[in-house]
């Protein structure tokens, strides 16, 4: 009888877990969304330095946002965000327009992407 | 290399906590759902074992979802008859008094040698012998044989004799066994005393066995001397 209380609430314990990942991710991915359509519409007015400050401090709450996602996400696309973010610092360092906002758009596909893939559908799950 | 040490001992450990939760069955005879979890769980651990690109919940997960789901359907199949049979489905006579039933192994995809195999590992060399024989739901065969062909007892031939009890062991390797004191209805006190006349101490002792009956028999780690004696 013990045992059946103790796998019972390890399942609602797993549930809780797996619906709380799905709702904090999403939440994350949903505001650095934000913030990227944000870049990208001031892209145009920014000055250069104004715009590789922007997106230093995009990129730096990036990395803590998403800090936690490893823990339940496959790595590999994050590793392939991760690399558009940092190549995308690089482009706004270098005062490249073009590549900055093909980086942005990137970005923001492959954030779409990895929240689209983490979503509990009958289409994800099959 | 480190991360895959680390989660190595990780899912190990896990692993061991798992089978401890799914109990001794799991260790014993395997019904079908218990044997899919068990061929499941060393797969499911494997995997981010070897691939440090997956989450590590990527396999703690699904086994503690199994584990869980495993002890919930144990639970109900002791509960409802019915998904006790759903699940591991009836026992099976093969040979109901002394007769083969060709419809049940056909039912079962069962040769005539699947039949006389499993007899034999059940020390049944005769199928005339044979009375009733009963594949169990975890696929084991249960042979029940015709009185003239069965084990004799001490009963039957009417020999009576003295009744000390299960041997249980009570020190192993220099350290006591609460346990099997307290299955033999003795206590420490009656082990200092015993080891006392024995002059030596429970770290002397390699193996210490006892019954109810005060009887004992005790192995130092010397192995000058084995010991028997009586309360």
């Amino acid at each position: 009888m013990k045992r059946l209380w103790i796998a019972g609430g390890l399942l609602i314990s797993i549930l809780v877990l797996c619906w709380g990942s799905v709702v904090y991710q999403h939440r994350q991915i949903d505001r650095l969304i934000v913030r990227l359509n944000d870049i990208e519409h001031h892209l145009a007015e920014e000055t250069a330095e104004n715009l590789k400050n922007e997106i230093e401090v995009f990129v730096d709450d990036y990395e803590k946002q998403t800090r936690l996602f490893p823990c339940f996400m496959n790595h590999s696309g994050l590793e392939e965000a991760r690399e558009t973010a940092s190549s995308l610092l690089l482009a706004a360092k270098y005062g490249d327009t073009d590549k900055t906002h093909q980086g942005i758009q990137l970005l923001r596909l492959q954030l779409q992407i990895i929240q689209e893939e983490e979503k509990p559908l009958l289409h994800n799950v099959l | 290399m480190a991360i895959a040490a680390i989660r190595t001992i990780i899912l190990y450990i896990l692993l061991m906590i798992a089978m401890r939760l799914m109990g001794k069955r799991q260790l014993g005879e395997l019904q079908p759902s218990e044997l899919a979890v068990t061929m499941l769980l060393s797969d499911l651990a494997a995997v981010p074992m070897q691939d440090n690109g997956l989450p590590l919940f990527n396999g703690i997960i699904p086994i503690l979802v199994l584990v869980s789901l495993e002890i919930i359907l144990s639970g109900l199949m002791l509960k409802f008859p019915v998904v006790s049979k759903a699940v591991a489905g009836s026992p099976i006579a093969v040979i109901k008094d002394g007769r083969i039933d060709k419809a049940a192994m056909r039912r079962l995809r069962m040769t005539v040698d699947d039949l006389a195999e499993a007899l034999r590992q059940e020390n049944v060399f005769d199928i005339r012998h044979v009375q009733y024989a009963i594949v169990e739901t975890n696929g084991h065969i249960s042979a029940f044989c015709h009185p003239p062909y069965q084990t004799i007892t001490l009963e039957d031939m009417g020999v009576k004799v003295k009744d000390d009890g299960l041997p249980m062991v009570v020190i192993s390797d220099g350290k006591c066994m609460p346990w099997g004191l307290q299955m033999c209805d003795l206590d420490e006190k009656w082990l200092a005393k015993t080891l006392q006349k024995m002059h030596c101490t429970i770290e002397d002792v390699f193996i210490m066995t006892a019954t109810k009956t005060g009887d004992f028999f005790l192995l130092k780690n010397k192995d000058v001397t084995a010991s028997e004696g009586k309360h």
